[in-house]
């Protein structure tokens, strides 16, 4: 196994630095003018005018490029016309923030074991997997569109015009404006088997997804993208099509290049004046990419000498050096610290190290579901959180996909919220419920027939579960969350009635997905206005509102994504949002919740696998006390409407080099 | 044209409906009462540096006649474990636990307490800025918390 896990390195590391005459993996500036300009080309030959974005592969936006007549805005839309959330949105989302959210999407989702496109987001986000089938399962990466939300703690930002220059203006991950998108228009970019980026298109004004994959569409945003990709596609070998989850077969794109109206390779270069600046994304100028795992791009191999002794036991411990994040001052992002306590117990730095390298241990030593070749192990980021959702630990495999950063210690923070005891009280705190519905009532205003209601979910919680849920303890991971949050419960019953932290089908769409989403709706659509710069007079005094310092500028939304509050630090559990599918589960110690772990990057069966078995083996070496939840107080004790909720589930047979089956039984 | 003004229509319709909301993301307006923090926690009018190389940020509250017994000061960025303020300015680690929060030495004066965040060079931080102000009166904290953003 680690032969295995030291060849990979070497390969990336090789990869990256361009060792061995090998070209280094980034985008060069002339690189995204050839990409801007193959796109730019096929949608003039198709008689449409698109915004195209090019991002590289920790999210830096490199160019931004709105032709003339190009749509400004785009529609936002499930076309069920459901009534709440953001469904429905027209006139007010910026183009450049759709084109960039795709761009993002397609980069963060792919690897040199994966290409996955914003189609294969699309199938696999909604209400039944495939969409279009009835009976059928939700999607496996349900509620995903709402992850590296541009206000996010964990994502960092771009300062237009920044004087001076943060350290950390290019290091990555970036943040998306409108999280990961389901829209057809936005591709991976590759060089040398490596993906370097992402190209988004919006051309032609819709926000949507894709409801029904039983046909071929034709999208003229994915199309146009398409022919941006030439020269930077992926292997065939490694695109979505090639790749099942639950017996499925993937998606990755409609188009293929017999769509194309225009032959790439003729591109005449495009006009200059046509780049646009982007407020919080891109100035206007078009800029080179950072290589994924130098130092600049803000994600490289820990540094044994100088990243601490946490890092070290993480490495030490999964027996091969994994990637971390750093600051601009190159050190890690998220320092390996202890916990908060709760209930008299703390989780040390110490422990958190070793449950984060075995959770590693185990990826590596696993089969992975979504990558190819096939027997390609598994590649994950994986956060540790406290009981308070502060970070103590965060490490990644050399490939895992940029997406699973955020969404891993959302999932962890997410179990860590709902298994803690004040979890209702904090979702009731005053402030929460109000502040949501100001700007539902916003929203109701701005889209006719709109009914945009905001229910109390704790009470829903506890109607469903008991008087004493969210805040008897009970241990919820977040596979049980998903299960609550999910239109139909249980999940894929088309006809049932909503789980609690849902709504009911008829006001859901992957845009409206209840608690998830309402929790940071008011600071997606305050980065609306921020990238608009709307500073309107709504107070008739002459003057414009929103601009009180007189700087030009409306205020972006500030750092985390939620109004909840933790009644008892007073900082924010769920700063980079709420996550509602399979991945997590919490950390126990002598009895008491400690923090939780969360995993993402691989199917979410191996997420599941690599978080429970990781803290389980963790808790063996450790011998002070850290431990999984008492089975008896484990979600899967609860079985609303008859209905047993799941703690995790792990794949069959899992390991690489081993025949052990129901690895996760027992534990 | 049409589309611009049916997107200015929606825009200030949207904009009317969200103005309670975004007003407390404004800096306060010079001669407006000073906010006051609670056991819930209130979000407080954001500051916005116009040059992060001189980085003076102060927040005044309102405490009334109550007895402040101690005051506290918790800054995060991304990136960063949450970081308390002692007497003498210093930021530390802050471990989570309320019981060990460092006591940041402000004083009410006349009804008000001004908390003095940073009076530094911030150009190195990562923005924005989460402030979450306490301080605790009859055993119990009240809070409140506003982000420091950087004009550009």
């Amino acid at each position: 196994m680690a032969s295995a896990v030291l060849a990979a390195c070497v390969l990336l590391a090789a990869a990256i630095l361009g060792a061995g005459g090998a070209r280094a993996q980034h985008l060069s500036l002339a690189d995204v003018n050839r990409i801007v300009a193959q796109a730019a080309q096929e949608a003039s030959a198709r008689g449409t005018q698109a915004t195209i974005a090019v991002t590289d592969r920790v999210g830096n936006v490199l160019a931004v490029y709105q032709m003339p007549g190009a749509p400004q805005t785009v529609t936002v839309t499930s076309g069920r016309n459901i009534g709440t959330g953001i469904d429905g949105l027209a006139n007010v989302v910026p183009s450049t923030m759709a084109a960039i959210a795709k761009a993002v999407t397609g980069a963060y989702l792919s690897s040199g074991g994966n290409a996955f496109s914003t189609r294969t987001a699309s199938q696999i986000v909604q209400q039944n997997f495939n969409p279009g089938e009835l009976i059928a399962p939700g999607g496996p990466l349900f509620g995903v569109q709402f992850s590296s939300l541009p206000c996010s703690d964990l994502s960092r930002r771009f300062f237009n015009g920044a004087v001076p220059a943060p350290l950390d203006q290019f290091r990555g991950p970036k943040r998306s404006p409108l999280g990961l998108s389901a829209d057809p228009g936005g591709l991976p970019l590759y060089a040398g088997g490596l993906v370097v980026g992402g190209i988004g298109v919006a051309a032609d004004g819709i926000y949507g997804l894709d409801a029904d994959i039983r046909n071929t569409d034709t999208d003229v945003d994915e199309i146009v993208a398409l022919a941006g990709t030439a020269g930077f596609a992926p292997n065939p070998d490694i695109v979505a099509s090639r790749i099942t989850v639950e017996g499925k077969t993937l998606r990755f794109s409609d188009a293929t290049t017999r769509s194309l109206a225009s032959n790439p390779g003729t591109a005449p270069p495009v006009a200059p004046a046509n780049f646009v600046a982007v407020p919080g994304y891109t100035d206007g100028v078009p800029l080179s990419g950072q290589t994924y795992g130098a130092t600049g791009s803000g994600i490289r191999p820990v540094n044994l000498a100088t990243d601490g002794m946490g890092y070290a036991i993480v490495a030490d411990t999964a027996g091969f050096v994994p990637y971390v994040l750093t600051t601009g001052a190159d050190t890690p992002f998220f320092p390996v610290a202890s916990g908060a306590v709760n209930d008299g117990q703390i989780l040390s730095g110490a422990e958190a190290s070793v449950i984060l390298g075995h959770a590693l241990r185990v990826a590596v030593a696993s089969r992975a579901q979504i990558r190819r070749p096939l027997q390609s192990f598994v590649q994950v980021t994986v956060s540790i959180v406290d009981a308070e959702g502060r970070v103590l630990a965060q490490a990644r495999t050399p490939d895992a996909p940029i997406f699973g950063i955020d969404v891993s210690l959302q999932k962890a923070r997410s179990a860590a919220f709902f298994s803690k005891r004040n979890a209702g009280a904090n979702l009731e705190n005053p402030n929460v419920l109000p502040s949501i519905r100001v700007v539902a009532n916003a929203i109701n205003g701005l889209i006719p027939g709109h009914a945009y209601g905001v229910p109390n979910y704790a009470a829903d919680m506890r109607a469903l579960l008991g008087a004493g849920s969210l805040s008897d303890g009970m241990a919820f991971t977040d596979r049980a969350i998903g299960n609550l949050a999910r239109p139909f419960y249980p999940d894929g019953v088309n006809g049932n009635g909503n789980g609690p932290l849902s709504r009911p089908f008829a006001s859901w769409s992957p845009f409206s997905t209840g608690l998830q989403l309402d929790l940071a709706v008011g600071n997606i659509v305050n980065h609306i206005l921020f990238v608009r710069n709307l500073n309107l007079d709504v107070t008739g005094d002459g003057r414009g509102d929103f601009d009180p310092d007189g700087n030009g500028q409306v205020n972006d939304t500030g750092l985390g994504c939620t109004p909840v509050l933790s009644n008892t630090s007073g900082l924010n559990p769920l700063a980079n949002g709420l996550q509602i599918f399979a991945g997590s589960t919490p950390i126990y110690k002598n009895g008491a919740l400690v923090g939780a772990i969360g995993v993402s990057g691989d199917g979410i069966d191996q997420d599941d696998m690599v978080a429970f078995l990781g803290l389980h083996n963790a808790s063996i070496g450790l011998g002070t006390g850290v431990s999984h939840a008492p089975a008896a107080i484990r979600s899967d004790q609860l079985a609303p409407y008859g209905i047993r909720l799941r703690y995790v589930s792990c794949p069959f047979s899992p390991f690489l080099n081993s025949g052990e089956q129901r690895a996760c039984e027992g534990k | 044209m049409r589309t611009d003004a049916v997107t200015g229509a929606v825009i200030r319709k949207l904009l009317k409906g969200l103005t309670p909301l975004l007003l407390l993301a404004l800096t306060a307006m010079p001669g407006t009462a000073a906010p006051e923090l609670s056991a819930a926690g209130t979000p407080l009018p954001a500051t916005v540096l116009e040059d992060v190389r001189s980085g003076t940020v102060e927040k005044p509250v309102h405490t009334g006649n109550e007895t402040v017994a101690a005051s506290h000061i918790v800054v995060q960025m991304a990136g960063s474990p949450a970081l308390m303020r002692d007497r003498q300015g210093v930021f530390q680690p802050w471990d989570g636990n309320p019981e060990n929060l460092a006591d940041s030495g402000f004083v009410p004066v006349d009804g008000q307490m001004l908390f003095k965040v940073f009076n530094q060079d911030l150009s190195a931080q990562n923005f924005p800025i989460r402030v979450t102000l306490y301080y605790r009166v009859n055993g119990e904290l009240k809070f409140g918390y506003f982000d420091v953003m950087r004009a550009n």
